[in-house]
């Protein structure tokens, strides 16, 4: 089993990389809604190579547990974003129908790094390896997504240091959860496939209701099938290759 | 086991994909809800049995896996600009629905020639093996009817329709059981040996 340093360095080196997506913004070079697009597309392309993995290894582990978990994680973000009034609408919209102001963002982006750090820490209790390799899966992931937060809060007037801040404030909740989701499990061991399904149930909801329908607004499909079908492949090659148990 | 037996058990299959369009028989009315949970219930097939497709085909070739599941995206991106210009009259269905009716059934018809193989594979390894396989990929092609028939039926295709193009779609099935000539018998019966180690079906199979 890892120790909780070990995976709070991952998480918290993961969340950071989010910082690393305001640099266009940072030295004056906003990026346009189809670069946007191509980078949510390279973020659901990782969200759903993380998702295959770790839904083979909670069936693997517990068919009806893992099942039953994705089921729970779908339900929750479901939940989740009723109650806080976040929809699937389109956050490079500013004003008119389906605006979301800079709150809707802010929270939206906490619900997807909530879920991604439950997804790290059930991978740590796998095996350290599979942990690092879905903590870096999905620090490259903070990247294009932490860019479209930091994009999002600009277009609605915050300043680009601001809105890095908040970016990473709400990035936090990768570690925070990475660590209380191994804690949980160190404490209840038969809840591993379950948190693995329910990461996987969240992170597959987040990607389908959110990050492609955003991608597809502002670019033609055949860009973004290709680019999330690479992403998912780099993941799949790089989990058989270079991950080693 | 005599060739016209594997075949009769490859045809089995391809018909049992005709069963997932009875669903539809009850649901009479097309709103646009049915229409967008229809097309989710496929979506979410299809996503299933990718996702347990490339599980497989990983266990015997990772890089062959990732670049054959390329290489398919790029088949459907290329038939889908083939057919955009093009006027297009399918399962009694015309215009934008005829072609998306036309790419799924295109789409199950292609990969169904796998399984066809792993049903032909199965009797290299026994009776047992051969009825197990055979009743697998029989219950496993009745959603994959239901996928075909959640795409076309709501377009306005007739149930007889759905059902001809599901067991359409399978037909590869029993013509891919019976592959001819003894070198690929014999390949075959070295596969079967591989299903006996509980392995399942051969690349891209169950």
């Amino acid at each position: 089993m890892p120790s909780l340093s070990t995976v709070l360095l991952y998480a918290t080196l993961a969340a950071a990389a989010g910082a690393v997506g305001a640099i266009p913004a940072t030295l004056g070079h906003a990026l346009d809604r189809g670069q946007l697009a191509w980078g949510r597309a390279l973020a659901a392309g990782l969200m759903l190579g993380a998702t295959y993995l770790l839904t083979q290894e909670s069936v693997a582990l517990a068919p009806f547990a893992g099942a039953s978990g994705s089921l729970l994680g779908v339900l929750t973000v479901a939940a989740w974003q009723r109650w806080t009034a976040i929809d699937a609408s389109d956050d490079e919209r500013t004003e008119g129908p389906g605006a979301e102001d800079s709150r809707a963002i802010l929270r939206r982006g906490a619900l997807h790094s909530g879920a991604e750090g439950i997804a790290m820490g059930a991978a740590f209790m796998i095996h350290t390896a599979l942990g690092i390799f879905i903590a870096a899966a999905l620090a490259l992931h903070n990247i294009p997504e932490g860019g479209a937060l930091v994009s999002g809060l600009t277009r609605r007037g915050r300043a680009v240091g601001t809105a890095t801040v908040s970016t990473l404030v709400v990035k936090a909740s990768q570690p925070l959860l990475a660590g209380l989701t191994v804690a949980f499990i160190a404490l209840v061991p038969p809840a591993l496939p379950w948190m693995l399904g329910l990461a996987s149930g969240a992170m597959f909801y987040l990607l389908l209701v959110d990050l492609l329908p955003q991608s597809y607004r502002h670019r033609g499909h055949v860009d973004i099938a290709i680019i999330t079908s690479v992403a998912l492949s780099a993941i799949v090659l790089l989990r058989h290759y270079v991950v080693v148990r | 086991m005599t060739t016209l037996w594997v075949f009769l058990a490859g045809l089995l299959t391809a018909v049992t994909t005709g069963l997932g369009a009875l669903p539809f028989l009850v649901v009479r009315t097309m709103s646009r809800a049915t229409v967008a949970y229809a097309n989710a219930i496929a979506a979410g097939l299809m996503l299933g049995a990718s996702f347990k497709l490339v599980a497989e085909g990983t266990g015997y070739g990772t890089w062959q896996t990732v670049v054959g599941a390329n290489l398919g995206l790029l088949f459907i991106l290329t038939t889908e600009r083939l057919l955009r210009d093009r006027s297009i009259a399918f399962a009694d269905l015309q215009g934008a629905g005829a072609k998306q009716a036309l790419l799924m059934v295109i789409v199950m018809t292609v990969h169904s020639f796998s399984e066809g193989v792993a049903v032909g594979v199965s009797f290299g390894g026994g009776e047992t093996l051969a009825f197990l396989i055979t009743v697998a990929i029989a219950i496993h092609n009745i959603p994959e009817g239901l996928a075909i028939t959640a795409a076309l039926r709501p377009q306005g295709a007739t149930i007889l329709s759905c059902v001809w193009w599901s067991v359409f779609s399978s037909l590869p099935q029993p013509i891919m059981a019976v592959p001819p000539g003894a070198p690929i018998r014999s390949r075959i019966r070295g596969w079967g040996d591989d299903v006996h180690g509980l392995r399942g079906a051969p690349p891209g199979g169950i």
